[in-house]
């Protein structure tokens, strides 16, 4: 599972049970569509571990903000999973909604780097 | 080009002085060392000298103290041998009455005692051992008889006859006593005397009034001396040793022209110790004491003195005297005159204030004489009982000093000084000798080397120089395989490039040109496809601008608030945010808003009016809990979100301001605080809410701060669009460089700091896309 383009690519490596974000989300709400689906079924898939890998994300709008939290949320109603998010502080907006994230998953490991 | 501009003069110069420095810090070092050396080995020299003089002082003092209490000391045991005599024939005198009858008859040490022939005293022959004088007083005067010596006193005169064999002797051996004499008690107080001489004259010629009674020889002469005596009868600790009774007077000039003298008496007692019986007395000659104080010399011109520890200085010779500053005074007492140099009366400050030592030691000091450095050593010869003229006996010692001069104890030292001082001068020149020739020699080499050095530079400046009037045929000779020739080959071969441009410069310029024209032809082309598309996106982006502009405050809304200075800015992107700000009047506060909603478009234009009629229901209906108020405002959202299935959410914070205090609640952008004094404070409001319109309920979620305002205080509200404006090479303005701009425009007013914040950013950006509306409130304390 993958959706990607010339600037971003993000894709689920269902044998680590990683999701993977890497480049630049500056997509209109619209667009997120692909990757909103994608998120979806991975919270579809996802057992009792999901490791979200985003240390090569280096800018995420507000928009894709809005879709990682939506994606934290659903994740939140499954309530089996036990989520790590590896991000890095050198990105000024992980450090900001990283936080977010344990507000709406509060069991969620997050490891900055 | 000048010489004094060009690049050799300037390395001969910089070779030149860094040698001349370096050899002038070389050389300062090693006179400054030399200096040093030779100050701190002449500390240590004087440690040592003063130590060794001290020393040397001390022991030489302390042999003169032994050698003068030693002549003292023997004359006062052959006078308490000679008393010892006595006392035995007064404590035995029964059991010698046989011996003592036999003596004073016997034809040798018979008295023939002779009334003067006027009558005055009576005396002996004087061709006996000893004359023996009774005073007038001591003479029997009945009637119109012819005076006769009383008989209690003949009676005693026999009985101390036998002491004309023990005297003799004692006065001829031994130390060096003027006189040596018997005195009876006061009621007999006639004198056993020698040398032999006309005693009654001389005394009489000496001291006319003595010889008539009431007097006495005790009190005439020597008043309170035996009432002195008399007050230890009945201390027994004062008779275990009697020669510890010796008594000295104050050295005095011998009324018969013996020179100074110090007299030594020690008392007889009754056989039961009871009552004064007499006493022997020796005039001790101070004079060998005093020649020899008066010629000790020490160092160069040192010298000793001897004083009493009354301050009375009486051996010390003229010189040191003068150096004292003494002064010779003369007090005639009755037959006997005593000199006094008193330490006190000196003219010399150090003298007048000297303090005597208290202990054993030796003490040494050093003291100022006439502008002179002076060390001063004392000791403090063994203690005897003095008398002073009163019945107050005292323990007295006598003090031996020693002065001289500091320069002759250092002279050694102040000519190790003068070496080292001429050594270090002669150091200092040839340090400045080296110093010159060094810096020849090194001139030289630098001139040789930087001929060579420079050489290729002035090739290359005066190609550079032909190439700038445009003649590319140019040459350098770069045959050294250092940086200048690396430098001469390098641009040898720029020339050759820029000659190459020059000549293919047209073919450049075509080739150019034609890749321009493809590039135009693209852009056409594609210009003509997106013309339809733009005309309706072109219509939406012009309603949601339109939406979002509407709305705000406007300038007179904001200049209505009398306590705050507010200013907004809102410049929406090409495609519009959701960027919103308001400021409105409640009935417990001013609340001021700021948010942005995600994604762009018209959609996000209609969420944003939603938030602010929401904000401006709320606020009508009096809702004064800020943190109702905000979930209340997310609860709304989240269903018109719902409602009209659009996938937005919101960051929003919403800031009470009343009395000073603004009160923040909800999570969007950091809030900027920059104080009056330009002191930043930052508040993070990520843990004061979460995203609105993502959750139902976040009443659980919201926190407030408060930020104290104080008049000329300034806040920033901002959105993303500020923080992440790019420049053309993509980097972000950020929140440091939004907070300098702030802090340097921070006196102005609001609109002034909005405008030049603003201006920053728009700087910043440049050319570069604006991906996001640019928003900010700049709200200002009024003073």
């Amino acid at each position: 599972m993958e959706v990607r383009d010339a600037t971003y690519r993000v894709w689920y490596h269902a044998e680590t049970r990683t999701l993977f974000f890497e480049g630049t989300l500056r997509l209109s709400t619209a667009d997120y569509a692909p990757i909103s689906r994608l998120l979806d079924q991975v919270v579809e898939l996802a057992a009792e571990h999901l490791t979200i890998h985003m240390l090569e994300l280096n800018f995420l709008n507000s928009a894709g903000i809005n879709s990682l939290y939506k994606f934290a949320i659903a994740l939140r109603k499954r309530a089996t999973t036990q989520v790590t998010v590896r991000g890095s502080t050198a990105v000024a907006w992980q450090q900001k909604s990283l936080g977010n994230l344990k507000k709406f998953l509060p069991d969620i490991i997050i490891d900055v780097q | 080009m000048p010489w004094r501009h060009s690049f050799r003069t300037k390395l001969v110069l910089v070779a030149g002085v860094s040698v001349f420095a370096g050899l002038l810090l070389s050389g300062g070092a090693a006179y400054f060392g030399i200096a040093q050396l030779g100050r701190e080995a002449g500390q240590e020299t004087r440690r040592g000298l003063s130590y060794n003089s001290a020393e040397y002082l001390g022991k030489h003092i302390r042999n003169v103290a032994e050698r003068l209490s030693g002549e003292i000391e023997r004359a006062e045991s052959e006078l308490a041998t000679l008393t010892a005599v006595a006392q035995t024939l007064i404590d035995h005198r029964r059991e010698l009455t046989p011996l003592l009858d036999a003596a004073a008859a016997s034809p040798l040490l018979r008295d023939r005692m002779q009334i003067e022939p006027e009558g005055r005293w009576a005396q002996n022959s004087g061709e006996e051992p000893a004359i023996v004088t009774a005073w007038g007083y001591l003479l029997d005067r009945p009637g119109d008889a012819p005076p006769r010596l009383r008989a209690d006193v003949a009676a005693a005169i026999d009985e101390t006859a036998l002491l004309d064999l023990v005297m003799p002797p004692i006065f001829s051996e031994g130390s060096r006593k003027l006189q040596i004499y018997y005195v009876g008690p006061r009621e007999r107080s006639f004198a056993r005397f020698l040398p032999a001489k006309d005693l009654g004259a001389k005394i009489f010629e000496m001291a006319a009034p003595h010889n008539d009674p009431p007097n006495n020889f005790w009190d005439f002469f020597f008043p309170g001396l035996v009432d002195g005596w008399s007050a230890w009868i009945g201390d027994s600790a004062r008779f275990t040793a009697l020669h510890d009774q010796i008594t000295l007077t104050p050295p005095y000039d011998d009324a018969a022209g013996g020179g100074p003298v110090v007299t030594l008496f020690q008392p007889l007692w009754t056989a039961d110790r009871g009552a004064f019986a007499g006493a022997l007395g020796f005039d001790l000659s101070l004079t060998a004491i005093i020649d020899y104080v008066e010629g000790l010399r020490l160092f160069g011109s040192g010298f000793a003195f001897l004083a009493t520890d009354a301050g009375n200085v009486f051996a010390i010779n003229p010189g040191g005297a003068r150096r004292m500053g003494l002064s010779l005074t003369t007090s005639a007492g009755q037959g006997v005159s005593r000199f006094e140099q008193l330490l006190k009366d000196s003219s010399e400050p150090a003298i007048q204030g000297l303090a005597l030592p208290t202990g054993d030691g030796t003490t040494s000091t050093e003291l100022t004489l006439a502008g002179h450095p002076y060390v001063l050593t004392l000791v403090r010869l063994p203690p005897f009982t003095a008398w002073a003229g009163t019945a107050e006996l005292y323990r007295s010692r006598w003090v031996v000093g020693f002065i001289v001069p500091s320069e002759e104890i250092y002279a050694a030292l102040d000519a190790a000084d003068a070496a080292v001082t001429a050594s270090a001068r002669r150091v200092l020149i040839s340090q400045i000798a080296i110093t010159l020739l060094t810096l020849a020699l090194v001139m030289f080499g630098v001139i040789l080397v930087s001929r060579r050095l420079t050489g290729t530079l002035v090739q290359l400046a005066r190609a550079a120089g032909q190439i700038s009037h445009k003649n590319y045929e140019v040459h350098v000779e770069a045959e050294s395989a250092d940086e200048i020739g690396q430098l001469g080959r390098v641009f040898n071969q720029m020339v050759g490039e820029i000659r190459q441009y020059t000549a293919n410069l047209e073919g450049l310029v075509q080739q150019r040109t034609g890749e321009l024209e493809r590039a135009n032809r693209e852009i056409i082309a594609l210009n003509e496809r997106l013309a339809e598309e733009n005309l309706r996106m072109g219509a939406e982006l012009d309603v949601a601008r339109r939406l979002q502009l509407m709305v705000l405050p406007g300038e007179g809304e904001l200049a209505a608030f009398s306590e705050l200075d507010l200013a907004g800015f809102m410049s929406p992107a090409d495609e519009v945010g959701g960027d919103y700000y308001d400021v409105l009047q409640g009935g417990h506060a001013v609340k001021i808003a700021i948010g942005d909603v995600t994604g762009h478009g018209l959609e996000s234009g209609v969420l944003m009016l939603m938030v602010q009629t929401a904000v401006r229901t709320l606020l009508a209906s009096d809702e004064a809990d800020p943190r109702r108020f905000l979930a209340i405002i997310n609860k709304v959202l989240y269903q018109n979100i719902a409602r009209i299935r659009v996938d937005r959410t919101m960051s929003l914070a919403l800031l009470d301001y009343r009395d000073g205090l603004l009160t923040v609640a909800g999570q969007h952008e950091e809030i900027i605080v920059i104080r009056a004094g330009g002191e930043v404070e930052r508040v993070d409001t990520m843990d004061l809410g979460l995203p609105i319109g993502l959750e139902p309920e976040i009443a659980d979620f919201i926190e407030l701060a408060q930020v104290k305002l104080e008049p000329g205080d300034l806040v920033a509200l901002y959105t993303d669009g500020i923080t992440e404006a790019e420049d053309p090479a993509g980097a972000y303005y950020g929140v440091d460089r939004m907070i300098d701009a702030l802090r340097a425009a921070r006196a102005g007013s609001s609109a002034q700091v909005r405008d030049a914040l603003i201006a920053d950013v728009m700087k910043y950006i440049g050319a570069a896309k604006i991906h996001d509306d640019i928003t900010t409130l700049i709200i200002k304390r009024r003073a």
